[in-house]
């Protein structure tokens, strides 16, 4: 069985209201485990919608998504989170730090809702900080970090809960291309430890990166076409 | 356990980012839970304390009035009140106000009337030969007559008269003493020139006091040109002194209440984007809607909890170990004498309590309620820019 | 974690300071009683004192209880008084006879 089993899934933005928009239509898809999946298409396509559903931050109209077997659609909103915050790592577009936070305080941020002593807590974040070399700036804030130092706070921040798929929407849109090999590189790291990963991207640089096990392409909330590598 | 020290670590370090903002708010609130609670602590030790000692208070005082002002009454009513079967004694009282034109004060001149028992409020004695006299602890530093040991005043027939200071109330008695002058009975009728046979007012003893009441009536019956005062309602002014209605506690109160609604009016409106982004950035990485609303319980708590707790032990140390000095220079008013309150502690835990209630609830309230929609909605919005 | 404790234990300080407090109050109360306002109480029921020398301005602030219906609180309080004591003294409340 896949890791993610996505079937006939539909999305509608605000319905019943004067904007409302079908943003996907009956998508189905499954990802593997250990997969390097990258979500093609142009703006407006589908990606970010897509990958909330995935990521289980939101529930579809219509459809049905499987994460491990587990049907996720009609689990009450604890168990979402609890999904979110066991599986999923995620890095955002704009990052999302916290601006005024340090960079310890920002990825101890998913771990305070736990009940994991603060010790433990800060052991493990320490850990991948100094995996990821930031460690040095563990106490600087991030308003006062590079765009590169910001990317690894927030891949950072991803990887502390030690989630199985670590889920990007377009993680290098504001990266230059040595930043953006960063990424990768920090990526295979994590997909050589069996990690899962999703990316939302219309960068070439990702979609033919040969890490890249299988593109799914996306046009007007319909799923054009699925290769695997 | 592990889970909510953590959420108010967070909580504190959120307080903390905004470091300006928090403790402006912490000390604004605390300054109007100090004021409110200054307040009731000093009326509360106020009443309590005068509950307790005017019980000693006569138990009628009957005045004459003639249209409809205070007039001196003539000392042989006393005959036929004290006659009135439940009266017990009757002495005329000899009392009136003597401003001082050198210290713009004004004084309450009192004839002592009677033996001059040993009073333990008294550093001396009352006086008992003509010229002498027993001064409070205000008016002697006023005048200085702890050191000279005399006093000068102008008597009506504008002459000034010695009188020599038998004794000195003690300051602890402030509230009572401060501004009075005690002098015998008949220099009290030398200096005014009262004319002769007749007293400020009468004070009545009545042991049975189910009988007050109707020995009252007697009286008004008797000579209808009297009003006579029962101990109740001497006793009661003094429940009313500071009463919610009156002018400060208004002031006062209205004054916290726009504080409150200020303050929860910025909460409600206040939830900023950067806020709102935060919420979601939370709930995205995996804070349930529960965690965030502890997060916003707490920062509320501490914000509150703090305020509270400080403005209490503060108005406590101010009302009774500094005398309330500043409180005290609100109510003081154009009085140039005025005494230092030096009140006996009373701590009422259920005002403690309800000021607890209505300082902590409505700010925790306004705190977590505007932030209930931001949590509950799915954190997918954060995906988009 | 050392700043929620820091907290926790600043709280607990002040709640105890507060229980000191309410403590205080409550033996100076009984301790007080016995000698301060006893000593009070006599002064009071020798002298005949009726009133509280707190407001010295007027002789409705000086002596409330005694004050005839027509110079106290000739705007009454609610208005603006000639004294700003006189805004924070309620009348005297009068009842007629048997009614309480
Ligand atoms: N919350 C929303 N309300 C209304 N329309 C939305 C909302 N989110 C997305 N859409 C619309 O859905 C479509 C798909 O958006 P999105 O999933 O962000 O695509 P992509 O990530 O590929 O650019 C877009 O037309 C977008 O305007
Ligand atoms: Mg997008």
């Amino acid at each position: 069985m896949a890791l993610i089993e996505v079937e006939k899934v539909s999305k509608v933005h605000n319905p019943g209201l004067a904007d409302e928009m079908k943003a996907l239509d009956g998508v189905s898809l499954s990802i593997e485990r250990g997969d390097v999946a990258v979500l093609t298409g142009p703006s407006g396509s589908g990606k970010t919608s897509l990958i909330s559903l995935i990521g289980c931050m939101a529930r579809p109209t219509e459809g049905k998504i499987r994460v491990d077997g587990k049907d996720v659609v009609k689990l009450p909103e604890r168990f979402l989170t609890d999904i979110r915050r066991r599986r999923f790592g995620f890095i955002f577009q704009q990052f999302h730090l916290i601006r005024e936070l340090t960079v310890l305080e920002n990825v101890l941020l998913p771990l305070y809702p736990l009940e994991t002593s603060f010790r433990t807590m800060k052991d493990t974040a320490l850990a991948i900080l100094h995996k990821l070399r930031i460690d040095g700036k563990k106490s600087l804030k991030i308003k006062n970090l590079s765009g590169g130092e910001q990317q690894r706070v927030a891949i950072a921040r991803a990887l502390v809960n030690e989630p199985q798929i670590i889920v990007a929407d377009e993680p290098t849109a504001h990266l230059d291309s040595r930043l953006a090999q960063e990424f990768m590189d920090i990526l295979k790291l994590c997909n050589q430890e069996g990690k899962t990963i999703i990316i939302a991207t219309h960068d070439p640089f990702i979609q033919t990166n040969p890490l890249v096990s299988k593109t799914i392409a996306m046009r007007d909330g319909r799923l054009e076409s699925m290769k695997k590598k | 356990m592990t889970k909510h020290l953590k959420i108010i670590d967070y909580a504190i370090t959120s307080l903390l980012r905004r470091r300006y903002k928090s403790f402006a708010i912490l000390a604004a609130y605390s300054l109007t839970v100090t004021t409110l609670a200054s307040v009731l602590f000093l009326t509360h030790a106020l009443r309590t304390e005068t509950d307790y000692i005017m019980q000693g208070v006569p138990d009628l005082i009957v005045q004459r009035t003639i249209a409809g002002r205070h007039e001196l009454i003539p000392v042989d009513y006393a005959e036929k009140i004290g006659a009135i079967p439940g009266v017990s004694g009757i002495r005329p009282r000899y009392w009136g106000y003597y401003y001082d034109g050198l210290t713009e004060a004004n004084y309450t001149l009192l004839g002592s009337g009677g033996e001059p028992a040993p009073l333990q409020m008294l550093t001396g004695r009352l006086p008992v030969n003509p010229g002498e006299s027993a001064v409070g602890a205000g008016v002697a530093a006023l005048r200085g007559s702890a050191v000279s040991g005399e006093l000068i005043l102008v008597n009506s027939r504008n002459i000034g008269v010695l009188f020599q200071v038998t004794g000195l109330f003690r300051s602890e008695s402030n509230l009572l003493t401060n501004d009075l002058v005690v002098l015998t009975d008949r220099d009290i009728v030398d200096f005014f020139g009262f004319p002769p046979g007749e007293a400020t007012d009468f004070a009545v003893s009545i042991p049975q006091s189910s009988e007050i009441q109707t020995i009252a009536a007697k009286i008004k019956q008797l000579y209808p040109d009297t009003r006579p005062i029962t101990k109740r309602e001497l006793t009661r002014t003094y429940d009313m002194v500071f009463g919610w209605r009156s002018g400060m506690m208004l002031t006062v109160f209205c004054a916290a209440i726009i504080a409150f609604c200020i303050m929860a009016w910025d909460k409600a409106t206040g939830l900023s984007a950067d806020e709102k982004l935060e919420i979601g950035i939370l709930k995205a990485i995996g804070w349930d809607t529960a965690d965030v609303l502890a997060l916003k319980f707490w920062e509320g708590l501490i914000i509150s909890l703090t305020a509270f707790l400080s403005g209490m032990i503060l108005a406590y140390v101010h009302v009774f170990f500094f005398n309330g000095f500043v409180l005290a220079a609100v109510i003081k008013g154009w009085s140039v004498l005025f005494p230092t309150f030096r009140l006996t502690p009373a701590f009422n835990l259920f005002y403690v309590l309800i000021m607890g209630f209505f300082t902590v609830v409505p700010y925790v309230a306004s705190t977590v309620i505007p932030t209930w929609r931001a949590a509950i909605t799915d954190p997918d919005s954060v995906m988009r820019g | 974690m050392a700043r929620s404790k820091l907290f926790i234990a600043f709280i607990v300080l002040e709640v105890i300071l507060l229980f000191g407090a309410y403590l205080h109050g409550n033996s100076l109360q009984i301790s007080r009683r016995t000698d301060d306002l006893e000593a009070k109480r006599a002064l009071v029921s020798r002298l005949g004192l009726t009133d509280l020398a707190i407001w010295t301005e007027a002789r409705y602030t000086r002596h409330p209880s005694q004050a005839d219906f027509f110079s106290a609180f000739q705007d009454y309080p609610g208005s603006p008084d000639h004294f700003p004591a006189g805004s924070l003294i309620s009348p005297m409340q009068v009842y007629p006879e048997g009614m309480e």
